[in-house]
């Protein structure tokens, strides 16, 4: 399901759609949080680079369950060797992006495979690594990380995240994106342990969802700040599950 | 001469009497007074606090889990050894509180305290400090302000490791 987007801009030079979906939406169960957005320009034309989101999530849900990210990534593994460089157990969700370069025909390309990686802590904060691993026209490996900042009692936590500029040739001007989709939660990851010898495949369990919905939904919030200095802030609700 | 003798004999029994009087006298006066003195004062148990260091490990294993808590069970040792249980909530993705109850040998401590509270892969540690606040037994004028408090829950089958150390009055 599909929450309700809204964008709000303080100079209507870029608008932001933001898109979360939990899945199974289960209260009380272990969940993939799932989240995106769309990036447009006013006028028509190619939005500005994006420099860093803060996506503040619901209150209620509960980390103390889940064993999402049993092992650590090390940017630098990553970086020298790809997913290959960092544990299965390490990886908390995966997912997409489309770009658009600021020449040739207009034409947006898309960045097939994101990963969402398990880092090494800062402070007492979770760090989650975001890995993209770029083809066509970029081709470059890009890695950034977003923090699991504690939160208010309305907003449970913010993954804040630092937005690297993504060079589209050496040496020329950034990339815009203008479309993300990406989850974080155990759906479609397997993790390894080793069980009397054998090594064993099994599910991590994700985040929980509380027992009781919110009045009103599960509310998130996401703040987006673009190199042109325009800052933009879109709301997104997860409707309350259906009683049955 | 038998008088004279009869009168040195009264007279050598008249002074031995009166000697064994007199130590008689003296020995119910101070018996006297020492019974005095200690039915006006009655008798006062002193209790001398004295200072512990705690250095304990603790291993504990999860008894239940309810929403963001982890109530746990296991057994502690180092300079008090017992039954050991805690409680951990979590209280945001970075701070948990800790409840903790230790049944030594002749009677239990009571404590809480706040941590800092870190997802580290394979682990989640947390580290911070604990007050004392309720005893029983002879532990029952226990306290402490600031123990040391630091653990790690393995994430996999939440066991958890803690240890303890610092100052105990008791």
């Amino acid at each position: 399901m599909l929450g309700v987007c809204t964008a709000a801009s303080a100079n209507a030079a870029e608008t932001v759609a933001l898109h979360t979906s939990f899945s199974p939406e289960k209260l009380g169960a272990s969940t993939t949080i799932a989240f995106g957005f769309d990036i447009a320009e006013s006028e028509g034309g190619l939005p500005s680079p994006l420099r860093s989101v803060s996506l503040s999530l619901p209150a209620g849900l509960n980390y103390l369950d889940t064993t999402l990210g049993l092992a650590i990534c090390q940017p630098a593994a990553l970086l020298a060797r790809g997913l290959a460089g960092c544990s299965p157990n390490s990886r908390l969700g995966f997912g997409s992006a489309f770009v658009e370069v600021p020449f040739g025909q207009g034409a947006g390309h898309e960045i097939p495979h994101i990963d969402a990686l398990m880092g090494p802590p800062h402070g007492h904060n979770t760090v989650v690594l975001f890995y993209a691993d770029g083809r066509e026209p970029v081709y470059a490996q890009i890695i950034f990380a977003g923090e699991l900042v504690a939160g208010t009692e309305r907003f449970g936590g913010s993954l804040n995240a630092g937005v690297p500029l993504i060079p589209s040739v050496p040496a020329g001007p950034p990339v815009s994106i203008v479309r993300v989709r990406t989850t974080i939660g155990p759906a479609h990851l397997t993790y390894y342990e080793r069980r009397h010898g054998h090594t064993v495949a099994f599910h991590p369990v994700g985040v929980s969802l509380p027992s009781r919905c919110p009045r009103g939904g599960f509310k998130f919030l996401a703040q987006f700040a673009f190199q042109d200095t325009t800052r933009v802030t879109a709301t997104s609700t997860v409707s309350c599950p259906h009683r049955r | 001469m038998t008088d004279v003798r009869r009168q040195m004999a009264w007279l050598s029994n008249t002074v031995v009497l009166g000697i064994v009087c007199c130590v008689l006298f003296a020995w119910v006066a101070n018996a006297g007074g020492a019974l005095k003195v200690h039915t006006a004062r009655p008798l006062l148990k002193a209790h001398v606090a004295r200072t512990l260091i705690l250095r304990e490990v603790g291993h504990l294993h999860l008894t239940s889990k309810r929403g963001f808590v982890l109530n746990e069970q296991g057994t502690v040792s180092g300079t008090i050894s017992g039954t050991l249980y805690i409680h951990l909530r979590l209280v945001s993705s970075s701070r948990v509180i800790a409840e903790l109850n230790i049944y030594p040998h002749g009677g239990s401590l009571s404590g809480s305290g706040t941590s800092g509270y870190q997802v580290r892969g394979a682990f989640a540690n947390f580290s911070g400090y604990l007050a004392v606040t309720r005893g029983t037994g002879s532990y029952s004028r226990a306290h402490a302000s600031s123990l040391k408090f630091t653990g790690s829950i393995q994430r996999r089958n939440d066991s958890v490791t803690v240890q303890l150390s610092g100052p105990l009055s008791v």
